[in-house]
């Protein structure tokens, strides 16, 4: 018989893995968190199977293991304007050149547009379901990723004009 | 076709798309020419949803609960244990000293009988007197 664990958090890796790796933009640490947010899922087992939103609380957790990570680091020193924050991570050279392209033009966004983008691009969701990972309202969701879809293609322009 | 593409790119920019549009603006882009810049993004888009995690699915460590009727249950152990080891260790002590006073009053009595033994030596040394004479001595032979 499958675990609680099995069935309903391990498939998850993938889409949390790669939100980690957007985040930090690194592999490995991105793993680390995730093998973190995996054995706190562990020890909270008995809480998270009557857990009304699970996938929120994952995200939730892996993103208090990246901003624990930002803070150790200085990049971070305090959670006021969390979501606010611009991530601007150096990117890690095995990162496929497609994706450094991707990140690229993401860099420097506020989390929560990173974030919403990412799960709208990457991940395919929709609206609804973006608002159950974040937590957040849909009016949220609508506004940041339409900032962010503004953001790139600016950038894109800009990009298309230097060359 | 292009002119679709426009449109779907527009609506896609002013995040007015909806999850099948932009299925099928990425779809209409595999076989249009142009639009580099919107295939690079909508490549790495993709090339990122491949991404994939390198670990092992960690097996549950069960917590050791806390058991703290285990450790009174061997603190008292250790308590009966020590009490009836020092019980044993009194009871030998006891044995042992009334041992060692029984030989002692053995080693006296002991003493004292060969006290009497030598007294009794002159009285041995009497047997071989024969006569009273021989005892008191003859007052005629003096």
């Amino acid at each position: 018989m499958k675990s609680f664990f099995e069935v309903h958090i391990w498939p998850q890796r993938g889409r949390l893995y790669r939100l980690g790796y957007l985040w930090v933009r690194d592999r490995s640490l991105a793993e680390d968190m995730l093998q973190n947010v995996f054995e706190k899922s562990f020890v909270r087992e008995d809480e998270l199977r009557s857990h009304p939103n699970l996938m929120g609380w994952l995200v939730s957790s892996l993103k208090n293991e990246v901003l624990t990570h930002f803070r150790q680091t200085k990049k971070l020193d305090s959670l006021d304007g969390l979501e606010e924050l611009k991530v601007e991570e150096s990117i890690s050279e095995d990162t496929k050149d497609s994706i450094q392209q991707v990140m690229n033009l993401v860099k420097g966004l506020p989390l929560r547009q990173q974030e919403i983008f990412h799960l709208r691009e990457v991940e395919g969701l929709s609206y609804e379901e973006i608002t159950e990972h974040l937590d957040i309202s849909l009016d949220q969701v609508k506004v940041n990723l339409h900032r962010a879809r503004k953001s790139i293609r600016e950038r894109m322009l800009n990009q298309k004009l230097t060359k | 076709m292009n002119q679709r593409i426009d449109e779907l790119l527009e609506k896609y920019w002013e995040a007015e798309s909806s999850l099948a549009e932009e299925q099928e603006l990425k779809t209409l882009l595999l076989s249009a020419e142009g639009y580099a810049d919107e295939k690079a993004l909508f490549l790495g888009l993709s090339d990122f949803s491949n991404e994939e995690p390198s670990l092992q699915m960690p097996t549950k460590i069960i917590p050791i609960k806390s058991r703290n009727w285990m450790n009174w249950a061997a603190s008292a152990a250790i308590l009966i244990g020590s009490v009836w080891g020092w019980r044993v260790y009194e009871q030998k002590q006891a044995e042992q000293e009334a041992y060692m006073e029984v030989m002692q009053a053995f080693a006296l009595i002991q003493t004292n009988l060969s006290k009497g033994q030598e007294q009794m030596t002159i009285m041995n040394d009497m047997k071989y007197l024969n006569t009273t004479n021989q005892l008191f001595g003859n007052p005629t032979n003096k």
